[in-house]
C-alpha cells in the first residue's frame, strides 16, 4: 500500500492534522513537540479503525494506492465525539458492549473516483445495495473484510507497521512441534515475509530453511558491524527443553567461540532486528518510525537509504528524525517540514521553504527557517 | 546595498541582529533565501555554535560569489577567551587556508563580540544596573564580562 494523502482530526482532543502528501519515502522534521509522531500515530489509528476499534472524535480521509497497478482508493469517515479526551479506550473492548462505544457517523471508500461503499450512521450501501444492519461502531473495512473488494483494502491496512514492531521478541521459545510446523509452511521467501509473526522468527525460519534473504539480512549486519564474521540462529546446544529456543549467535573475527545473545550489545540486536524488517516484511508494506536516530540508527542509515534506492517491493517509509546527520543523509525532497498551531497540525515541502540552492549543508538551510525555528505558536 | 550576515548563536543573533537593523538601517529589508536580496536588502544565517561556524564561512562564500550581489559579508562571532585580534586571525587564517576568497565587490567584516554577544546586554542601563549585587562571585563575573570598564 502506498499512502498517497493523509488527512486526520481528533475532535477528542482538539487536534487537526492538515492534509499531508507522501511519497515512498517521507522524513517529518521539526522542533520536538511540533506533533511528528501524532501524525504518525494519527495514521496508525486508521490502522486500528480497520481492525474493528471504535475511536471516538476522529474524522479521516487518506488516499492510498494498492497492488502493482496501483489502483487509486479513498477512505474517510469520522467516529461521534465523546466526552473523554482518549479517543480509544480499552474498556470499551472489554465490555464488549456496543453502546458505550463511540459509533461512525459516516464512512465512504471509494475505488477509482466510484463509490464502493457508503454509510450514514447504520444505513450501509455497499455498491449502491443496503446491508442487514450491521455494528455502528465498526468501520466497513472490518465489517466486510471478507468481501473480495473489501479484504485487500483491510489487508493492506495491517501492512502498515511501526519500528518498534521489530523490537518484539516475545516469542522466542516455541514448542518444537509447533515450531516444525511454521518452518514447513513457511518454504519460500514470499510465504516468510506475508506471515503474521514476529520478525525475530522470519529470521530465525529464514536461517533454517536456507533462504538467500538470510544471507542479504547478514551481509547487511556485517556491513555496519564489521567485526562480525558470521551468525546463527540456533538452539543453544548443552540445553534440551521441549521448546525451540531461538538464539541468536554471533561470531566474531579473531574470537574462537559463537557469542550467544544475551551477551550481544543491545545496540546490534536492534540493528540486526531492523534489518531484518526491511528485507522480510510483507511486499507493500508501510513503515513507520519515529525517531529514526533511536531505533534504526545512524549506523543503518546507508542501508535504508540503499534498499529504498533499490527496493522492488513497494515499501514505503515515513520517518520522523532530529538529528542533522539523518536530515542531511535524506535529500531534502523527502522531508515534511512540520510545523504546529495550537492544535493544527501543518506539513510544508523543502521546495514551498525555496531550499536547496545554497552551498551550505542540508540541515543548516533548515533550522534557519522560521517556521523550523518557531515551528510552535499558539 | 545587500549585506549577508553570517551569526554564530542560535537563540540571541537572530532575533537582536533584525531588530537592531530594523533601527539602525531600517530601509534594509530581510530576505528569507540568500538568492533572493536585490537592492538594500540582507540575509541572516545562524551558525549554531563555534564548532560548525568554520564550515559555514566557506560555504557561505561560495553561495556569495555564486550570486554576486552582495556588498558586505558580515561574520559576527564572540571572542569568548580569545582576544579580538586571535578570532579575526583565525578567520583570515581559514580562508587563506581553504584558498578561497570573496568576489572583488563584496567586503569582510568581522564583527567579535567581546567576549559575547551577551556581554553588550550589560550595557544598557534597563537591563542592568552598574552594581547590584553583593555577592562576591557575581562581582567577579561581572568584571570578566563587562569590557566597559577596562
Amino acid at each position: 500500500m502506498k499512502i498517497k494523502k493523509f488527512k486526520y482530526e481528533n475532535k477528542n482532543l482538539e487536534l487537526k492534522i492538515n492534509p499531508i502528501n507522501f511519497s515512498n519515502l517521507s522524513l517529518l522534521v521539526g522542533v520536538s513537540g511540533v506533533g511528528k509522531t501524532l501524525i504518525l500515530q494519527g495514521i496508525l489509528d486508521l490502522k486500528k479503525i480497520a481492525q474493528g476499534k471504535s475511536l471516538g472524535g476522529v474524522e479521516w480521509e487518506i488516499k492510498f494506492a494498492i497492488g502493482k497497478d496501483k489502483t487509486n482508493y479513498l477512505w474517510r469517515g469520522a467516529f461521534e465525539k465523546t466526552d473523554s479526551s482518549d479517543s480509544e479506550s480499552d474498556f470499551y473492548d472489554y465490555l464488549n458492549d456496543e453502546s458505550t462505544r463511540p459509533k461512525i457517523i459516516y464512512e465512504e471508500l471509494y475505488f477509482e473516483n466510484q463509490l464502493l461503499i457508503e454509510r450514514k450512521e447504520n444505513d450501509i450501501r455497499l455498491k449502491g445495495e443496503s446491508t442487514p444492519k450491521l455494528s455502528s461502531c465498526k468501520s466497513v473495512l472490518n465489517l466486510f473484510n471478507e468481501e473480495e473488494i473489501i479484504s485487500s483494502v483491510y489487508e493492506n491496512f495491517n501492512k502498515i507497521i511501526t519500528g518498534d514492531d521489530s523490537n518484539d521478541v516475545s516469542s522466542i521459545g516455541i514448542p518444537i512441534e509447533d515450531f516444525n510446523k511454521i518452518l514447513k509452511k513457511h518454504t519460500t521467501m514470499e510465504s516468510v515475509q506475508n506471515a503474521n509473526i514476529p520478525i525475530y522468527l522470519k529470521l530465525a525460519l529464514a536461517y533454517k530453511n536456507k533462504m538467500e534473504v538470510f544471507n542479504t539480512v547478514k551481509e547487511n549486519f556485517i556491513n555496519i558491524f564489521t567485526q562480525v564474521e558470521d551468525i546463527k540462529l540456533e538452539p543453544l546446544e548443552e540445553r534440551h527443553f521441549p521448546y525451540f529456543l531461538i538464539h541468536l549467535q554471533i561470531k566474531e573475527k579473531n574470537v574462537s567461540k559463537w557469542i550467544p545473545q544475551n551477551k550481544i550489545s543491545s545496540g546490534m540486536f536492534k540493528t540486526l532486528m531492523q534489518i531484518s524488517q526491511l528485507f522480510l516484511c510483507a511486499e507493500s508494506t508501510v513503515i513507520l518510525i519515529d525517531e529514526f536516530e533511536n531505533s534504526l540508527g545512524i549506523n543503518c542509515i546507508d542501508t535504508l537509504t540503499e534498499t529504498l534506492l533499490y527496493d522492488n517491493r513497494n515499501l514505503q517509509f515515513i520517518l520522523t528524525s532530529h538529528h542533522p546527520y539523518i536530515i542531511n543523509a535524506i535529500g531534502m525532497e523527502h522531508w515534511k517540514i512540520v510545523s504546529r498551531n495550537g492544535g493544527v497540525i501543518s506539513t510544508k515541502n523543502a521546495e514551498d521553504y525555496k531550499l536547496g540552492k545554497s552551498r551550505h549543508e542540508a540541515f543548516k538551510q533548515l533550522i534557519q527557517l522560521n517556521d523550523y525555528r518557531k515551528g510552535i505558536t499558539a | 546595498m545587500n549585506i549577508y550576515f553570517l551569526v554564530e548563536g542560535q537563540s540571541v543573533e537572530p532575533d537582536v541582529y533584525p531588530l537592531w537593523i530594523s533601527y539602525l538601517v531600517p530601509e534594509l529589508k530581510r530576505v528569507e533565501n540568500f538568492d533572493e536580496v536585490d537592492r538594500n536588502n540582507y540575509y541572516l544565517f545562524s551558525s549554531y555554535g563555534i564548532p560548525y561556524i568554520e564550515k559555514d564561512i566557506i560555504n557561505a562564500i561560495m553561495d556569495i560569489n555564486s550570486l554576486g550581489k552582495y556588498n558586505y559579508f558580515v561574520v559576527c562571532i564572540d571572542a569568548d577567551a580569545a582576544t579580538v585580534f586571535q578570532r579575526e586571525a583565525k578567520i583570515f587564517n581559514l580562508i587563506k587556508d581553504k584558498q578561497i576568497s570573496l568576489a572583488n565587490n563584496t567586503s569582510l567584516k568581522i564583527i567579535v563580540q567581546n567576549r559575547c554577544i551577551e556581554t553588550w546586554f550589560l550595557g544598557n542601563r534597563k537591563v542592568y544596573v552598574r552594581n547590584p549585587q553583593r555577592n562576591p562571585l557575581f562581582i567577579k563575573y561581572t568584571r570578566f564580562y563587562n569590557r566597559i570598564s577596562r
